[in-house]
């Protein structure tokens, strides 16, 4: 069975034309990316793919059931949504912010047990946070930031990723650790649908591409049948030249 | 983070805040006075001061500060905003109008509190009705319609004072700076500090999320309308509990929770209670200060909490930025 599957899913997204009705099915250990321009709808679809937005029109649904019926809190424990920012009004540790991914699996009396401590923690080395448990987050950097936020996202052990632009703010090595991440859980079973506005990370790291036009065009697929040079030009209204590398991914360069 | 002491700290101001009020007055009552008062040998004069009319100021003193702490609290996390407190949202406004009306009206001085509590609840009601209607509100837009309602309030409240006979002014001055006065009842404040932290603690880790925006609580799995609905009606019944209590006392709402999360964190769970006892602990004292400073005269509590408040938040803040 499809872990989630958009039909005929159209997006509102304010003040601008809708974009084309947009159908896919996201399987378990797939790698999707959302790629287009700015300002084209991508935070508005994975919101909307995560269930705080109703669609315009069309539907999507999570293990076969559509999305308006799921209780929020069990939602929480099979989806999890990387924002692509973080307010932080409020002072707060390292360790209090990675624990908020186990709120779903808690009572309201509940405190955190031991277990969940673990867990926070196992998710804070894996981003390479260790041994900054007790820092306060307004004095990490942007980086330090962004990669706390994915720890509170592994902590929430959902069955699918939706990540906004996940490799902000993270430098090279930082960039590619975080993929390593995300690529052990797709293969420990999880599905990862993030938007990205590196081509590149795409087309190396990601099964599946969703585009999203400048015209309002839509269209979803695997990556290597989806990527030829003309409709990435066509999607980013840029000329592009491809570097071929024999028995690698091709790489894309954006023209002056 | 220091919290285990901050929180013995409190456990231990809060009883020493009480037995100060009990003690300290015109007419000094010891230690030992007061502990032969506990076995019943104290004067019949000393009863009278201590269990008749300090203890009844000093526990109404402590449930309104606590309640003021408590809904600042609440609505820093409902706003999202740290600066937040109940009377940015004009709740202490429409209850001044509400108690400034009565006493224009010269109807009895026993619907002085209700007429604050009406006003104060439905002040609440209409901002956010008000915020409401204009679709999906955000916190920014409920901050913008409680200041401008308030200035509202404090247009009215000018026209009320300008209006009434100079006999009546002394008495309506005195309600607009706060005052814990004489023949308080503590038991309406008291009882709803225990409802706040009831209802309010099971919901602490919630609230911990929502105070990191409206988003991320909903996908973390918490029902943000409702919780929101929650919060607002628990800060809005606190304080118009307080402010029927003791008037328009500024400064406790703000600066408690603030004090307090620069010491033990943002941890709801911690945070409510603490928050309960550093502002019932300092109104007591605030008040006691009222009524000793210049005595036999006494000040209105809320000029002494304004005056420490000042410069304590202007302290904070500029530490913070440091």
């Amino acid at each position: 069975m499809a872990l989630l599957e958009a039909h005929a899913l159209q997006v509102a997204i304010p003040a601008r034309p809708s974009l084309m009705p947009l159908s896919c099915v996201l399987e378990a250990g797939e790698r999707w990316a959302i790629l287009g321009p700015n300002g084209v709808g991508k935070t508005t679809l994975l919101h909307t793919l995560a269930g705080l937005r109703q669609p315009a029109s069309g539907s999507v649904s999570l293990d076969g059931e559509a999305l308006h019926g799921w209780r929020r809190r069990r939602l929480a424990r099979r989806l999890a949504l990387l924002f692509q920012e973080h307010p932080d009004p409020f002072p707060s540790t390292v360790l209090e912010t990675a624990l908020i991914g186990r709120h779903p699996y808690l009572r309201a009396w509940e405190p955190e047990s031991a277990e969940d401590t673990r867990i926070a923690r196992a998710a804070l080395a894996r981003v390479d946070l260790a041994g900054l448990e007790q820092r306060q987050i307004q004095t990490l950097s942007g980086g330090e930031r962004r990669r706390l936020s994915l720890a509170s996202v592994l902590t929430q052990q959902p069955a699918l990723y939706l990540l906004d632009e996940p490799t902000n703010h993270l430098d090279l090595r930082h960039q590619v650790q975080m993929l390593s991440v995300l690529r052990e859980e797709a293969d420990a079973g999880a599905c990862i649908c993030m938007s990205l506005h590196d081509i590149n990370i795409a087309v190396a790291f990601c099964t599946h591409v969703i585009l999203l036009f400048p015209d309002g065009g839509t269209c979803a697929g695997p990556t290597d049948e989806m990527l030829e040079t003309r409709v990435l030009e066509r999607l980013y209204q840029q000329p592009l030249e491809r570097i071929h590398r024999p028995g690698k991914p091709p790489v894309f360069l954006p023209l002056p | 983070m220091r919290v285990r002491p901050t929180l013995i700290a409190l456990a231990l101001i809060a009883p020493a805040s009480l037995l100060l009020a009990l003690a300290v007055g015109s007419s000094d009552v010891t230690v030992s006075a007061l502990w032969s008062l506990l076995r019943s040998e104290a004067t019949p004069f000393e009863r009278l001061v201590v269990l008749d009319l300090r203890l009844p100021r000093a526990l109404a003193a402590f449930g309104t500060g606590a309640l003021l702490a408590l809904s600042g609290a609440l609505l820093q996390v409902l706003l999202r905003n740290p600066l937040a407190d109940p009377y940015v949202l004009g709740v202490s406004g429409g209850a001044a109008v509400g108690a400034l009306l009565v006493m224009l009206l010269g109807l009895s001085g026993a619907l002085v509190p209700p007429a604050a509590f009406v006003g104060a609840l439905g002040s609440t009601l209409l901002v956010f009705g008000l915020a409401q209607a204009a679709g999906a509100w955000a916190p920014e837009r409920l901050i913008l319609t409680g200041v401008v309602i308030a200035a509202g309030w404090g247009a009215l409240i000018s026209l009320i004072l300008s209006l009434s006979p100079d006999t009546d002014l002394p008495a309506m001055l005195y309600w607009l700076m706060g005052d814990v006065g004489q023949g308080a009842t503590p038991w309406p404040a008291l009882g709803m500090t225990l409802l706040v932290l009831v209802l309010a603690l099971p919901l602490g880790r919630s609230l911990n999320i929502l105070a990191r925006g409206g988003l991320q609580a909903e996908v973390l799995g918490v029902s943000v309308r409702g919780l929101e609905w929650a919060v607002y009606l628990l800060a809005s019944l606190a304080t118009a509990v307080a402010v029927t209590t003791a008037g328009a006392i500024g400064f406790v709402g703000l600066v408690v929770p603030h004090m307090l999360r620069l010491l033990i964190g943002n941890d709801q769970r911690l945070l409510l209670p603490a928050s309960a006892l550093l502002g019932g602990s300092l109104l007591t004292l605030a008040d006691t200060l009222a009524r000793t400073v210049i005595a036999p005269e006494q000040l209105p509590v809320g000029v002494i909490t304004a005056m420490l408040g000042v410069p304590v938040f202007l302290y904070l803040l500029y530490r913070s930025r440091a």
